[in-house]
């Protein structure tokens, strides 16, 4: 028998007052508040950093992910040249560049966007080797993911499907929700003008390649295309041929030897023969003489290699393929996947022994090496951060752009780490 | 015991949960949700806004038994307020009176088969299906590269509609992956709007009335506080979100109402108007003193509605099963 029944302890968790719950309640409802407007706003910005380095005569050019282009001396031991930039440090940048830049003679060019939800503006833009100052600038209220390509003096880029580049049209040309390829006349650089625009279904992401008076490219909406620059192709922006891919286009295409390969959204990988599409003019589909396609297991974003008669590609879901050019018969593949996704272009680097190996750059974390003829991994390049950026090999020299702005040399022979800068500022890292 | 239960079965959902979302939500959570996403844009004539609404309604009614567990515990802890208070006022001057009202609250929510947490458990396991929901919209949509490339490791290659992706953000010519604040007038403004609205409609119909003044003015400042602020922040969410909290807070304020009746958003909460309430915490504070004076307690049927009768039941089938036994032993 209890002498003192009301002694009795209850539960800790009846300690507390009725109104605990409620405050449980309210403090849920103020930090998922919080958690959703902070989340939110990081999906819709834009960070950049996959633009890959250039090297043009002693320097190497940089897109840093401010929007800053930059550079490295090559005769001064590759170290950060501070006199030299783009914008001016103390003036606003253009928002990230995804886009690897161009060289072209005296002159870098490049396009950067940034935005406020989809409030986009993107410019494209010429600046001065010699100086650093700014030659001319373009922009409209977009996005320019890919990088531009160049024909003479005429600028090509592809824009996305919002503001300026959206005109909600169903009319015939205007199938709705635009993106388009722009080509910009940089003749006069006081005043750039726009020589054409070719309307696609849906936003252009990837960059243009131009090769015997064409330019190549892909869209979202998985259509590819091909169209004249004018000169013996035809009419400047007319469409020669178009061909209709399975998924969303965002890879840059390579032409090689009369082929062009790319890969898109559906897990496919094509190899169109530009004969046979050229005579079956457009809105052609079916696989003609010469083409092939490869089925993989992950989305292409990145750009193939072609060496030695092997092409090389790697996929978003880690995945890296050697693949015959001629046929599209899978030659090797990683047996692992490369943590990370595949989104810049692979280069071939030398060993000590004077082999060949092919690195990969993976998006997170370390550059994956594997060997040529087997697939085999070798020894990789250890990076702080992922790379998204394509590889730049020159001179026995590894140069990678990682995700968090750094950029990283490597000796290619023995991997080491030789510097290591901050993008934006120059600082070592 | 079915409390207890029901409280542990919570706190391991609980943990269950919170370890699911922070280990593998992508591959449990998300993954499902932007496949499905991507599936029903495919269906419904390759718009992602209807997508969005399809599949928000579908989830909460997929979620009508959590919803119903909280709101039928809701409406117990509801009905047991007019005896704490009573309790509480009959305790106030004890010397060990804290102590004493905890075990006798306890004894309280064991007869009446209530979770104290219960209210608390049904919405933590809601909210990864939420912040889940949210999260899918803008990775099945996504506006940067970045989010395109991420899209790829969530998008089931079996997935009939993966080629589509990725997909249209119109609806009804507003941007779902831009903000509320440059959709296109009335979208703008109309949208902030129907969200504190129908945030304020949600919280209203489903806020448990409390005898207590402090905790009372507490709702009526959470009632008007959380719409406005949220009402506030649509304009900076992207529009897809505020279509999916706006759809989310209709369906709750509807599946509330038909278990709870319409009178709740009228103001006759749980179809518990004021003046009963008053009148309950009267019934309580006699019942306390009938209870001082070494009477048998059995009001709790008057207050505590259906749920607290089975239990009054059970302790009679008890009751009547104990003398059973004691022939038995003398057999």
């Amino acid at each position: 028998m209890n002498k003192h029944p009301e002694r009795t302890p209850g539960p800790r968790i009846l300690r507390s007052r009725s109104r605990r719950p409620r405050h449980l309640a309210i403090a849920f409802l103020f930090s998922a508040s919080l958690f959703i407007l902070a989340a939110c706003i990081g999906d819709l910005d834009p960070d950049g950093g996959w633009a890959a380095p250039v090297v043009s005569g002693e320097h190497v050019y940089l897109g840093a992910k401010d929007g800053r282009i930059t550079r490295l001396d090559l005769n001064n031991n590759g170290r950060y040249d501070g006199a030299w930039g783009f914008p001016a440090p103390d003036v606003d940048t253009l928002g990230p560049i995804y886009g690897t830049p161009r060289v072209d003679g005296d002159r870098v060019l490049g396009a950067a966007y940034d935005c406020d939800g989809l409030d986009c503006s993107a410019t494209v833009f010429g600046v001065s080797t010699e100086t650093g100052q700014e030659l001319w600038r373009f922009e409209r209220q977009t996005q320019i993911v890919g990088a531009v390509a160049l024909a003479g003096d005429i600028v090509l880029f592809g824009t996305a499907q919002i503001d300026d580049e959206f005109d909600n049209d169903p009319g015939p040309g205007s199938p709705g929700a635009d993106g388009y390829l722009y080509a910009l006349d940089i003749s006069d650089p006081a005043t750039p003008t726009v020589s054409w625009r070719f309307a696609t279904t849906d936003s252009v992401w990837g960059t243009p390649v131009v090769s015997d008076e064409v330019v190549y490219f892909g869209d979202l909406d998985g259509v590819f295309h091909a169209v004249s620059l004018g000169g013996e192709s035809g009419t400047a922006g007319d469409e020669l041929w178009s061909f209709y891919a399975e998924g969303a286009i965002v890879a840059e295409p390579l032409v090689l030897n009369g082929k062009i390969y790319f890969g898109d959204f559906s897990d496919n990988f094509y190899a169109l023969d530009i004969a046979t599409r050229e005579a079956a003019g457009p809105g052609s589909n079916p696989p003609g003489a010469g083409e092939w396609s490869f089925s993989s297991d992950g989305w292409f974003w990145a750009t193939p290699l072609v060496y030695e008669n092997t092409l090389y590609v790697g996929t978003l879901n880690g995945k890296f393929y050697a693949l015959n050019p001629d046929t599209g018969a899978e030659i090797w593949a990683n047996p692992g996947e490369i943590i990370g996704q595949i989104v810049g272009r692979a280069a071939v680097i030398t060993e000590r022994n004077g082999g060949d190996a092919v690195a990969v750059p993976s998006g997170k974390d370390n550059i994956g090496v594997f060997n040529l003829a087997n697939g085999n991994e070798l020894n990789g390049f250890a990076t702080d951060g992922g790379v998204k950026a394509s590889l730049l090999v020159d001179d026995g020299f590894l140069y990678a752009h990682t995700t968090d702005d750094q950029v990283i040399k490597f000796n290619t022979a023995d991997r080491n780490r030789l510097s290591c800068i901050e993008a934006e500022t120059g600082a070592a890292c | 015991m079915s409390a207890f239960f029901s409280r542990r079965m919570m706190i391991i959902l609980g943990v269950a949960v919170i370890a699911i979302s922070i280990f593998k939500f992508d591959l449990f959570v998300i993954g499902p949700m932007v496949n499905s996403l991507v599936l029903l844009d495919k269906i419904l004539f390759s718009n992602f806004g209807l997508a969005i609404i399809f599949f928000t309604v579908t989830v909460r009614l997929l979620m009508i038994p959590l919803t119903i567990m909280q709101t039928r515990n809701m409406r117990k802890m509801s009905a047991l307020q007019p005896r704490m208070k009573a309790m509480q006022a009959r305790y106030k001057d004890h010397p060990d009176g804290r102590r004493i009202q905890s075990a006798e609250t306890m004894k309280m929510y064991k007869s009446a088969g209530v979770s104290p947490i219960g209210c608390l458990g049904p919405m933590v396991l809601q909210m990864p299906i939420w912040f889940g929901l949210y999260r899918a919209i803008f990775r099945a949509v996504p506006a940067t590269p970045e989010g395109t490339a991420n899209l790829s490791t969530v998008i089931y290659g079996w997935n009939p509609a993966a080629s589509d992706v990725p997909l249209g953000s119109m609806f009804i010519g507003m941007d779902l992956v831009d903000l509320v604040q440059n959709a296109p007038a009335p979208f703008n403004f109309a949208l902030p709007i129907l969200v504190g609205a129908s945030m304020w409609a949600q919280q209203k119909i489903s806020a448990m009335p409390s005898m207590d003044e402090r905790s009372a003015q507490t709702n009526q400042m959470m009632l008007w506080l959380m719409p406005i602020m949220f009402g506030f922040f649509t304009f900076q969410f992207p529009a897809g979100l505020a279509i999916y909290i706006l759809f989310s807070n209709l369906i709750g304020v509807a599946i509330t109402a038909v278990i709870s009746g319409p009178g709740a958003l009228l103001g006759t909460r749980f179809g518990t108007s004021a003046a009963t309430a008053a009148a309950a915490v009267e019934a309580g504070v006699a019942e306390a003193e009938d209870e001082d004076k070494g009477e048998i307690i059995d009001g709790t049927a008057t207050v505590l509605g259906e749920d607290s009768r089975r239990s009054d039941r059970q302790r009679a089938r008890s009751a009547r099963r104990k003398p059973r036994r004691r022939r038995s032993r003398r057999r």
